[in-house]
């Protein structure tokens, strides 16, 4: 599935810390990202997995260290004006590079699907036609061509998170993030868009970056599948190495309470 | 401000807050009474005979759609043409109380709304009727979000008991207006009687809101 | 119980004096009251602290005192103005204070998923705000302005008590000089105010219904 071709970013994180108050929640983070590269990240709850794909966005500014996205870089905040009015054209530039898309979906309610997935390529320029072409086409492409002028509350969970994800495609991003972007979909309804997620993987070369809780899904796209635990990373490589002959203590008990709980 | 109009002002002082006893006096009765008669109008209002639900309907819309001054002239003037002459007191009592009798009926209903079906279910599951329901389950869940709602209304009332004045009831602002017609010291009188309001108002309104972070609200 | 025939003009005028005054407050203070809840929730702090001044003195004060302070104590500032004029600006500006803390609620309570799929967007300041946040804040808030609406109109009762001639004043000014007796002066007062808020509880019906629409209720299919 390709629109025009994504040139794929590479991602860095250095040295990261991020807390709330006393809580740590990433711990001194350094991370390699490849242009191209498919990862995922898993781990139980309150790990810090979403929060590094927070803090790439500027939704949860960090404390100390570096991200670099693309050619941009994400800085902890600072007090001088100047220093901040800085780092806010920064994460600008971060989030022209980036898309993301949500496990609570963010479809503009007031909007139909084909608005929504045209505000954003209209705000950075395009004019009305070429921008609802565009729009069409995407949403042709994650399979709901016919549904441009319907409202969200008009689809299913999993035809909503479809246009969550044409959306952020829209914005022909170099990289894309997925927040557990399954797990407020009913059963029936995952599938499909693991399938789309995989046929990204396979057909662009955007960077991307998964956090999930589908573990077989993991396995089958991610290049590398790095697990976190208390806001550091625990173990992580090529999927056969976590999955099957995982190293770490940790990443054993992790895998083995999923498997417990029938999953 | 100069030495003479502070000087003034030290002597309309005790006047002032004389008034302001009357207002905060006028007003915790009227919460009192609004708080007891907008019981029944609230259960009026959920219950299931038809007939009763339209007279409570009809009572919240009549009182909440029209002014105070409106229903005390009728309270104080209608009435005395008919020869019966309420004090300005028990007139200003019951125009308050009435009015916003409505406010916390739809209050009481709010809360009530804000209980989750699933305790009616299990109250019925476990063989209770309506009536202990209601008083037993959802009443005392209801009542933490709904004390808020009740504070702001207790607040309210304080602020339109200034209308009161105008039955010749000397509470704060009826007060103000007194020594404002002698003395013409406008500015004075009305900047103070502003800041008392406002002292009262508005801690009330910061205790409040800290009320409404730590048990919820419904609105 | 005959009313000349000016006295009936004088009537229908003073309810004309109503409804505009009303409804002047009422389009006044809207705007006021939804730009003040912006503006209080922006990361500037020194306006959210004006504003947030404006909205506490207003609010704390009822609107009678803030007439009276309108129409007695401004002028020995040099600001005298038509006492209409006047009467309606303080209730479009108590009005607008009380919008302003709905508006500042309803803007809270819009998802923060929607800002922040409006920022991996890059939507820029006035798309996010105006033309995300605030559609769903309008839904939210609509019947709480309904509210205010009516309680404008009840306060243009008040400017009776400032000699402004809407209809409370002329209805007990004719009771006063015998022309009209108490039931047909308060009754029918009553009754004016009363008839006069179905239209804005219908216009007000109708917002929530049209925003429905589009917004729906959240239902999942």
């Amino acid at each position: 599935m390709s629109t025009e071709p994504s040139k794929g970013a590479a991602v860095g994180f250095e040295g990261v810390t991020k807390a709330y108050g006393d809580h740590v929640v990433l711990d001194n983070l350094t991370l390699h990202i490849e242009a191209g590269e498919c990862v995922a990240i898993i781990g139980p709850s309150g790990s810090g997995k979403t929060t590094v794909l927070r803090c790439m966005v500027g939704f949860a500014p960090i404390d100390d260290g570096k991200i670099h996205v693309g050619s941009a870089t994400v800085v902890p905040v600072s007090g001088s004006r100047s220093e901040r009015k800085l780092a806010r054209e920064q994460l600008r530039s971060v989030r022209s590079q980036l898309g993301m898309v949500f496990q609570q979906f963010n479809l503009f309610p007031h909007l139909t699907a084909l608005n929504n997935v045209t505000l954003g390529p209209r705000q950075a320029g395009l004019a009305r036609e070429p921008a609802e072409d565009l729009a069409q086409q995407l949403l042709s492409q994650v399979g709901l061509a016919e549904k441009g002028s319907s409202y969200p509350r008009q689809l299913s969970g999993g035809q909503q998170q479809r246009v969550a994800i044409a959306r952020a495609l829209a914005m022909q991003p170099s990289v894309m993030l997925f927040d557990e972007v399954t797990s407020a979909l009913d059963p029936e309804m995952v599938g499909d868009i693991l399938r789309l997620i995989r046929g990204l993987t396979e057909t662009s070369a955007m960077t991307i970056l998964l956090v999930t809780h589908e573990m077989e899904f993991a396995e089958l796209v991610a290049d590398r599948v790095i697990f976190m635990e208390g806001g550091v990373i625990v173990e992580q490589g090529p999927p056969e190495q976590i999955f099957n002959s995982p190293q770490e203590k940790r990443t054993i008990q992790f895998l083995r309470s999923l498997k417990d709980k029938g999953g | 401000m100069s030495g003479d109009d502070f000087s003034y002002l030290v002597s309309a002082l005790p006047f002032l807050l004389r008034g302001l006893v009357l207002t905060v006096q006028v007003t915790f009765v009227s919460f009192a009474i609004a708080l007891v008669v907008g019981l029944p109008v609230f259960l009026g209002s959920v219950s299931g005979n038809k007939l009763i639900r339209s007279v409570s309907r009809a009572y919240v819309t009549a009182v909440r759609n029209t002014p105070l001054l409106a229903q005390l002239y009728l309270y104080f003037f209608l009435l005395a043409s008919y020869g019966i002459l309420l004090p300005p007191l028990v007139a200003g009592i019951l125009a308050l109380s009435t009015q916003f009798s409505a406010y916390v009926a739809e209050a009481y209903r709010g809360a009530y709304e804000s209980v989750p079906a699933g305790q009616w279910e299990a109250a019925i599951s476990v063989g209770l009727r309506r009536w202990p329901t209601l008083f037993l389950v959802a009443g005392p869940q209801a009542l933490r979000p709904a004390l808020p709602v009740l504070a702001n209304i207790l607040i309210q009332m304080l602020k339109d008991s200034s209308v009161l004045s105008v039955i010749t009831l000397t509470e704060v602002f009826g007060a103000t207006k007194e020594l404002a017609n002698q003395s013409f010291q406008y500015t004075i009188l009305y900047l103070t009687l502003g800041l008392l309001y406002l002292a009262v108002s508005y801690p009330w309104g910061r205790a409040t809101a800290w009320l409404e972070r730590r048990l919820g609200t419904f609105n | 119980m005959e009313l000349t025939q000016l006295e009936f003009q004088t009537i229908l005028t003073s309810v004309a004096t109503t409804v505009i005054a009303a409804v002047v407050a009422t389009l006044l203070a809207l705007p006021i009251g939804i730009a003040c809840g912006m503006a209080r929730v922006s990361r500037f702090k020194a306006l959210r602290f004006v504003i947030g001044l404006y909205v506490e003195v207003f609010r704390g004060t009822s609107a009678l005192v803030q007439l009276f302070f309108a129409i007695f104590v401004l002028p020995s500032f040099g600001i005298t103005l038509d006492p209409l004029l006047t009467g309606t600006a303080v209730l479009a500006l108590n009005g607008g204070s009380y919008a302003a803390e709905i508006a500042r609620g309803a803007l809270k309570a819009v998802p923060i998923g929607q800002v922040e799929a409006a920022q991996t967007l890059n939507l820029g300041w006035w798309t996010t705000n105006i033309g995300i946040v605030l559609p769903q804040a309008w839904r939210i808030m609509i019947p709480s302005l309904g509210n205010v609406a009516i309680d404008i109109l009840k306060a243009t009762s008040l400017l009776s008590l400032v000699a402004i001639p809407e209809v409370a004043l002329t209805m007990s000014n004719l009771n006063m000089n015998g022309s009209i007796d108490s039931a047909t002066a308060y009754v029918g007062l009553f009754l004016v105010y009363l008839i006069l808020s179905l239209p804005v509880v219908a216009v007000f019906a109708w917002f929530e219904r049209r925003s429905a629409r589009t917004l729906g209720r959240a239902e999942a299919r």
